[in-house]
């Protein structure tokens, strides 16, 4: 791909991860959607069809609630399809191995989230700070100013982990090592939406749906409480 | 001139987590979206940066229930102006008491129940219309590129319009309810019997599951394969009630199948 091409797809990136952190939500960010949308930029709108469909099924129950920043299933979409659609035509092997490479990420984007917020905090500060006949103007620049911030960083993240990983990428994807691997692959594509289904199955049985992320999200609240 | 108001608000509470922080929260967003609505409320610029600074402290809520709290603090400030006092300290424990009602509805009704029914809906027409089969099996593989593109007509515009339909609506109905009746909007937000609707709504989505189930299913005619199937169904959403992490449930079904192609499991 070339560098603009791979710039552009950061800032496309970028710009759906906005979804659910400055704008909406207008639920553009959920696998589904992004899946496919960013594989049609990409190229290979059936390369995110699958991607996206089996990360939807998969981490149908993820949500943010009070404190708690869940997992990162768009950014684990996103790498997927980026990494799938390098080479012109994609076998289902190719799609999981990308899948495979890119679910550690949601942690990462994660823990990058955590982050930023702490960041917004300074820049909400500094808004606190001003007096109270500039307050309304503050208040616009503190809101522009946290959408930029959160799609510069976005962009800056994807754009170092899609050139990085391109790098180990082009190794793994065509190393004859993982020839013996690929009809196995194959077939966790085919087994990996019927996990998700399963997965579904639980959360539509489940009487308290968004109370299955508490015993952890406790644990991150008294992380994230700040000091006394 | 509310009615304008009211619009620069509704519009600007998509903006409610821009400034996302851990010590206030929404309290930036919040702020910056009622701002048009508290300048109708309050008659001096010092009466207006009173409520500005007011209305800067901790607030968190479900996202699309923020309009309805917005409308319901318009109303409060429009009273607090009317009887010339220049505080009221109930306004902040209504607004956190409200937020954190609406909150444990927005969470469990919008987040777990009508997400999850959208997506199961717009993910299962979109299987059946852009994979369909002829004669039990699959007419094209994953890859056919009218097929996906087929397919991801359906997930990305079916999902989004059926999601956002009710979203938008609720945000928009909802200040306006607010902003009329004040805290007597809880009537109406009780009226909608919300965790009524979710019951019947998750019982519908189940519906669906399985006909995606079926869908998917029928692409294959291997019994071999369709044992193998039914086998990670069942076994990922026992895992899964068991609190198995979705991250260790995917390398297991990857591991399993790597494990089944190495003892010589293969299908057509």
């Amino acid at each position: 791909m070339t560098s603009h091409r791979f710039i552009t797809a950061a800032m496309w990136a970028g710009l759906i991860a906005l979804d659910f952190t400055a704008c909406g939500p207008f639920m553009i960010s959920q696998p589904l959607v992004c899946g496919p949308l960013f594989g049609w930029l990409m190229g290979q709108v059936a390369v995110g069809v699958i991607i996206g469909g089996i990360i939807q099924l998969l981490w149908m129950d993820l949500s943010p609630i009070g404190v708690g920043i869940p997992y990162d299933a768009t950014s684990m979409t996103l790498l997927a399809v980026y990494w799938a659609c390098l080479p012109a035509h994609s076998s289902l092997s190719q799609v999981v191995l990308a899948l495979v490479v890119a679910v550690p990420f949601g942690f990462f984007f994660r823990w990058v989230d955590q982050l930023a917020r702490r960041m917004n905090a300074f820049l909400m500060h500094r808004v606190d700070r001003l007096p109270d006949e500039r307050l309304a103007p503050g208040l616009w620049a503190g809101i522009i100013g946290g959408i930029t911030w959160s799609w510069v960083r976005y962009t800056v993240t994807y754009a170092a982990l899609f050139g990085f990983g391109q790098i180990a990428w082009d190794r793994l994807a065509y190393s004859p090592r993982l020839t013996p691997v690929d009809q196995g692959l194959t077939m966790a594509a085919l087994l990996l939406p019927v996990a998700g289904m399963g997965t579904t199955l639980e959360l539509f049985l489940s009487d308290e749906p968004e109370g299955r992320w508490a015993p952890w999200r406790a644990k991150q609240a008294k992380k994230e409480e700040p000091p006394a | 001139m509310r009615l304008l108001a009211e619009l620069q608000t509704f519009v600007r509470s998509f903006f409610l987590q821009a400034l996302w922080n851990y010590e206030r929260m929404q309290n930036v967003g919040f702020d910056f979206s009622i701002e048009p609505l508290l300048k109708r409320a309050c008659r001096t610029r010092e009466s207006l940066a009173r409520a500005l600074r007011r209305h800067f402290e901790y607030f968190n809520v479900h996202p699309y229930f923020a309009p309805i709290i917005m409308g319901v603090i318009f109303n409060k400030e429009k009273e607090l102006t009317d009887s010339k006092r220049t505080d009221d300290p109930t306004m902040t424990v209504l607004k956190n008491t409200m937020g954190a009602a609406f909150g444990a509805v927005g969470d469990h009704v919008i987040w777990g129940t009508w997400r999850p029914f959208c997506a199961v809906m717009a993910l299962s027409v979109g299987l059946l219309v852009g994979y369909p089969t002829v004669n039990g099996a699959l007419q094209s593989s994953f890859f056919h590129v009218p097929g996906a593109i087929l397919c991801a007509k359906w997930w990305v515009v079916g999902f989004l319009s059926m999601f956002n339909s009710i979203h938008i609506w609720l945000r928009w109905r909802g200040l306006q309810k607010a902003v009329s009746e004040g805290p007597l909007v809880v009537r109406w937000v009780e009226s909608l019997h919300l965790q009524k609707w979710a019951a019947q709504i998750r019982r519908i989505g189940l519906l669906f599951l399985f006909s995606m189930v079926l869908i998917y299913f029928s692409h294959w005619r291997v019994s071999e394969m369709l044992i193998w199937m039914i086998a990670v169904l069942l076994g990922s959403a026992i895992l899964r009630r068991w609190g198995l992490s979705t991250v260790i449930i995917f390398y297991l079904v990857c591991g399993v199948s790597l494990a089944m192609t190495k003892l010589g499991i293969h299908w057509p």
